[in-house]
């Protein structure tokens, strides 16, 4: 049973040099969701990751695990799993060695830790290859024993940085599969990625960053609803072919449809999407 | 404590698995002990051992004798004109022992030949130095195998035998305590070993292809054991007393290449841990294990208690070779232990240093490799320090090499004082506490930035 409020940051500000990485930053994490935060290179999603799970000192405000105190306390820590982007692996052990070690690191000892290991050897399918050396594992491979190594001690709350990068699709599918299934066992998740169709697929909630601070948040829908612009209708018809933007692209289409004139092919519709909000949040230029 | 365990297991097998650092971690100290070691001692050395030789009877059954001594592949004789001298050779740890051939050991009244008839073994005598008991051993062996093949020359030469027998006869016609009938049985045995010696002497003059008595009889006392060794009576006893030993220098070079092969070996774990922190950093878990709730001086910990391991056993795998194959015998067994733990503490100081002054685990192995090298030179990492001109030996002592093989030259070969080490030990264990601290309070710093 997990506090109605999971993980709850509060006005987080963290400066580097004369770099503000992250200002003022608040947000809350509801038990059972997956909350991605987004946001393009630099917009100061790792630096909040590293506050919220007690690895950077924050400026100022505050990261707090409801129920358990802040997370800079080691014990606190014990309750989150993080999976880093940079896959955190020693290629010379073997998948299983390294998963014993993690373990141990949290406190896990003799059958406790071999049935840990058997299991989420087991969820992201790598136990026939437990005893070989992580440098022989194909890219997808490593990032699925980054996600096992993060989920060895069985924690509440899980941060997983670009899960998905540089995979091929059947670990990405594997996963993303994972995720949900984290999801269904009562997990609550905070999932970075680029990659918007993943976040609109898992999340139940988004925060969208740039320049250290949260752009918008919400549920994703209402984030498309508020900032995706208007649904495209195209129309393809023997004069050629129609676009339409519309806020209401189901009666646009009833309309065209019902008018004697109508001599129509085809037709798309184009809804607004997550990158569509993102791209609209954060602007079409080119970032460093 | 058992995240610290768990940290430690994880980097020693980390480093089992990297041939390159196992290589200089092990491998490297043994071909620079062993390199070293040979050339100091002039190009490996005969394998002979060192025998001092003093005769005191010039009778030529002694003669013959100290020939074959000096004749045996075995020994490499040096000869002295009393046994005082002798001994005190022994006592510099310059000889293994010293071998005298006692007054009387040719002589017709209780020499080699006639003991046999009178109950009285001659005895060699001679000195050895106690922490060599070993090659004592063989030594003892050998003269006892010598003895005896002069035992059988002057029977087998009547010139020299007759005489024994005709003491020996005489002795037995002139003795109360037999009756007459015994006295006739001893001289009739007697004048037939008379009589049997004179027909072997002339068989052997006619023979010329028969081969020397000496190559004929050579194993014959082996077959016998040793003289003084068996319960019954032997004619030649090998006695050799323990003198104190005082040792001015080395007791041979491998006892100065293997203490430097120690420091080469603390070299090479300093490297390979020092490297292994950054590495962390650099591959991703230094973040995954700061997320966990192991405190950063766990980490730190974990570090140095698996450099400190392999820093021990590194050291006992060279302090085994050379006392288990170059017959190096430290002087105070415990005092090394004490160094050994000492000189790992501090080197494990070090590596914290290292560690954490360097970013990329490039800069990690090449300023280590940099800065030991340089400290190891200055050190007496290659050169001993006793071949060193004054000022280098005072520019030495900014070296933790310096007083770690100072430390370990203290308990292996110069004289074994505590009170010779302290100063060693006090300067490693103020190297590692100043490692520690400052390590810990970069990698802190840099943990949180």
């Amino acid at each position: 049973m997990y506090h109605p409020r999971v993980l709850r940051l509060t006005q987080l500000r963290k400066a580097f040099g004369g770099l503000v990485a992250v200002d003022d930053v608040s947000i809350d994490l509801r038990p059972g969701e997956v909350f991605g935060l987004l946001g393009p290179n630099g917009a100061g999603k790792s630096t909040t990751i590293g506050m919220a799970v007690g690895l950077i000192r924050p400026d100022s405000g505050q990261a707090h695990l409801e129920g358990h105190g802040p997370t800079s306390d080691p014990a606190v820590r014990a309750r989150i799993g993080v999976a880093p982007q940079t896959l955190a692996l020693y290629d010379e052990l073997s998948g299983e060695e390294n998963l014993r070690f993690f373990g141990s690191v949290f406190g896990l000892r003799g059958e406790r830790l071999r049935a840990r290991v058997e299991a989420v050897l087991e969820m992201v399918g790598l136990s026939p290859r437990r005893r070989d050396a992580v440098g022989g594992y194909s890219g997808g491979m490593k990032r699925r024993l980054n996600l096992a190594a993060a989920m060895i001690h069985d924690p509440p709350l899980l941060l997983l940085d670009e899960p998905t990068a540089g995979v091929d699709p059947q670990s990405r599918n594997n996963i993303l599969d994972l995720v949900v299934e984290l999801k269904g066992q009562g997990r609550t998740i905070v999932y970075t990625t680029h990659y918007m169709e993943e976040a609109q697929r898992l999340c139940d909630r988004v925060a969208i960053m740039d320049k250290g601070k949260v752009l918008a948040e919400g549920p994703v829908d209402a984030l498309i609803n508020a900032h995706g612009g208007e649904s495209i209708v195209t129309i393809e018809s023997l004069a050629g072919e129609t676009r339409v933007t519309t806020a209401d692209p189901v009666g646009e289409l009833a309309r065209r449809l019902a008018s004697p004139d109508s001599a129509v092919t085809g037709v798309r519709v184009d809804r607004p999407n997550l990158e569509a909000v993102f791209l609209h949040l954060t602007g079409r230029r080119l970032r460093d | 404590m058992s995240a610290i365990w768990a940290m430690a297991i994880k980097d020693l097998r980390l480093l089992s698995r990297d041939r390159v650092d196992l290589f200089f971690t092990f491998l490297f100290p043994v071909v620079f002990g062993l390199f070293f070691g040979y050339i100091f001692s002039g190009g490996g050395g005969s394998g002979k051992m060192s025998v001092g030789l003093v005769l005191e009877d010039t009778s030529p059954a002694a003669r013959a004798f100290a020939n074959d001594v000096r004749a045996a592949p075995e020994f490499k004789v040096e000869e002295f004109s009393s046994r005082e001298l002798a001994f005190a050779r022994v006592r510099t740890g310059a000889i293994v022992a010293a071998v005298v051939v006692p007054p009387g050991f040719g002589g017709a009244e209780g020499g080699i030949g006639p003991g046999l008839f009178q109950g009285k073994p001659i005895t060699i005598e001679g000195a050895v130095d106690p922490s060599r008991r070993a090659e004592a051993g063989l030594i003892a062996g050998k003269l006892t195998e010598l003895g005896f093949r002069q035992f059988t020359r002057t029977f087998q030469n009547p010139d020299q035998f007759r005489p024994f027998m005709n003491s020996a006869r005489e002795q037995v016609r002139s003795s109360k305590d037999l009756n007459a009938a015994d006295r006739l049985v001893f001289d009739t045995f007697l004048g037939a070993l008379d009589g049997m010696v004179s027909r072997n002497a002339r068989a052997q003059a006619q023979s010329q292809a028969q081969p020397p008595i000496e190559n004929q009889k050579n194993d014959a006392p082996a077959a016998g054991g040793g003289a003084g060794s068996g319960d019954g009576f032997a004619p030649i006893r090998v006695q050799l007393t323990d003198v104190t030993v005082k040792r001015d220098g080395p007791p041979n070079a491998f006892a100065v290449s293997f203490p430097q092969a120690c420091v080469w070996g603390l070299m090479g774990a300093v490297t390979a841990f020092a490297t292994s922190l950054v590495s962390e950093r650099t591959r991703g878990t230094l973040m995954r294990l700061a997320a966990s709730p192991l405190a950063r001086w766990h980490i730190l910990a974990g570090k140095g208690l698996a450099c400190f391991i392999t820093a021990i056993v590194v050291q006992l795998a060279m302090l085994g070779v050379a006392v288990g194959f170059f017959g190096v015998r430290p002087q105070n067994p415990a005092l090394l232990a004490l160094v050994v733990v000492v000189a790992s503490f501090g080197f494990v100081g070090l590596m914290m240093l290292i560690a954490t002054l360097s970013k990329s685990e490039g800069g990690a192995g090449g300023l280590g490799r940099a800065l030991l090298l340089i400290l190891a030179m200055i050190g007496g990492g290659s050169i001993p320090l006793f071949f060193m001109p004054p000022f280098m030996q005072n520019v030495s002592a900014v070296s933790p090499f310096r007083w770690a093989i100072q430390g370990l030259d203290v308990a292996i070969w110069r004289g074994g004082e505590f009170s010779s080490a302290a100063l060693p030990l006090a300067i490693l264990t103020a190297m590692g506490l100043v490692g520690f601290i400052v390590g810990g309070v970069l990698f802190a710093r840099r943990a949180s930035a």
